[in-house]
């Protein structure tokens, strides 16, 4: 942190404008992947209408896990 | 074994039963045409069972909190809010008063959201994943939770949604009867109407209606379920392309996407709950699953406007009570995300309820248990009481 002292004002300008696109650029990259992942998450509706219908086993599971947990305990 | 030999069968067989897209769409449209029919069964069946004493029958209901415990708690139990208000609806045009309705329409939106809760307990054996699906399931409840806070108010001081939707059913209701021939929709299913009506003619008028009621709820609840099943297969595509467009687009664009999908697929439970396992995945946040579910909200309310386009009796009140619904859940997102101190609350509330239960999973079943069943029971007790 120290060694900024030592730069030019012009240098620590340019450091700035860089980091500044590079962290632009980083973003960018970030959401390229988050559209990406949330692309193949679509892709895959078909399984997700399955696994999102109302059903009676997902409280058994979940009760069952409850009593899991406490026997556990 | 079996689970594998099943799930293998199904990935070849998208469509159950291999049916032609054509005749897919001819069983929609006599479902709906039965739907409709439902509809119109119940407001004549409560019609002929009440007489003129709709009013005093519900007079149970003229407390707005047991109107909105109805609502709840009958969607709860049925899971479709679009079969509890196409049931309101025709029993508003069979004399149910209007005021009475808005809240039990306000309760079906709160109802509606048990489904997307019960579908992210199956989440319960991964942590982080259960914390991120009970978080998306959950900010559709606070958010119909505040927009009930917001606008029963409301509704009891200045009767502003009764208001608003007695004006846009004022433009779609034609009051010279002369004009009635003009209403296909209504002409078309009076043979359906009538013949049924025929069939209870021997019964006295309350036996009679009651079971012309029961007959159309129990074909409102089969119709919507077929109809659900059938849109699923064929839109899933459609509902894929539009989610696709959306991503990356903002909130608007998520809030129309999920309108969109809903009315496709004839379900805001199945609309919220695929934001289920989006979210528990990671994919995607909290922030960006919310406007879809918002958008479920608007688009369910098409399934009530169609059922009200064809209704026996007051069809002005029918309208009235659909477009009250369809104002309700608009106006629900204009001010809860067009008020920024407001706009992220549910998302804040689901963030820790999220977190909280994947800590103490007692607290996800108090919570269900608590805000679906055991509050609306109490409440429907005290307010019985008074």
């Amino acid at each position: 942190m120290t060694e900024f002292k030592h730069y030019s004002t012009q240098t620590v300008r340019n450091l700035i404008e860089d980091t500044e696109s590079t962290l632009d650029q980083l973003k960018a990259e970030m959401q390229r992947r988050e559209e990406a992942e949330q692309e193949i998450e679509i892709e895959g509706l078909e399984k997700h209408m399955k696994s999102a219908e109302f059903s009676l086993r997902s409280i058994r599971e979940f009760l069952a896990f409850l009593v899991e947990e406490y026997r556990k305990e | 074994m079996e689970h594998a030999l099943e799930e293998a069968v199904s990935e070849e067989m998208p469509t159950t039963g291999s049916h032609s897209p054509i005749l897919q769409w001819i069983s929609v449209a006599v479902l709906v045409y039965f739907l409709i029919c439902a509809v119109g069964l119940i407001g004549t069946g409560f019609k002929t069972a009440t007489g003129d004493e709709a009013e005093e029958m519900f007079g149970f209901a003229t407390n707005p909190f047991a109107g909105l415990v109805v609502g709840t708690v009958a969607t709860a139990l049925i899971q479709s809010s679009s079969t509890v208000t196409s049931i309101i609806v025709g029993l508003v045009a069979g004399g149910l008063p209007v005021s009475v309705a808005v809240p039990m329409v306000m309760g079906a939106n709160i109802g509606t959201s048990i489904t997307n809760t019960i579908v992210s307990l199956g989440h319960v054996r991964q942590k982080k994943e259960f914390a991120r699906a009970f978080a998306a399931a959950t900010v559709h409840d606070f958010f119909n939770l505040l927009s009930v806070v917001i606008f029963l108010p409301l509704e009891m001081m200045f009767g502003l949604l009764e208001k608003i939707g007695s004006l846009l059913a004022g433009f779609f209701v034609v009051e010279d009867a002369s004009m009635k021939g003009m209403n296909f929709v209504k002409a078309s299913t009076a043979p359906v109407v009538n013949s049924a009506k025929h069939l209870v003619e021997n019964l006295s008028d309350g036996l009679g209606g009651l079971t012309l009621i029961f007959a159309g709820i129990v074909l409102i609840f089969l119709t919507i379920h077929y109809v659900g099943k059938l849109l699923k297969q064929l839109m899933v595509g459609r509902a894929k392309d539009i989610m696709h467009a959306a991503i990356g687009k903002g909130p608007l664009s998520g809030i129309a996407s999920g309108t969109l999908v809903t009315v496709l697929v004839q379900s805001s439970s199945t609309t919220t709950s695929l934001m289920v396992p989006l979210a528990g995945s990671g994919a995607f946040g909290l922030k960006q699953i919310y406007p879809f579910t918002l958008g479920a909200n608007i688009g369910t309310c098409i399934t009530a406007l169609l059922a009200a386009t064809a209704v026996d009796g007051n069809q002005a009140a029918a309208l009235q009570i659909a477009f009250i619904h369809l104002t309700y859940n608009v106006l629900g997102v204009v001010v809860i995300y067009g008020i920024p101190f407001l706009r992220f609350l549910p998302v804040r509330a689901a963030e820790w309820l999220g977190a909280t239960a994947s800590e103490n999973k007692l607290i996800a079943l108090a919570y269900i248990v608590g805000v679906f069943f055991l509050i609306p029971g109490l409440c429907l007790g005290i307010s019985s009481i008074l």
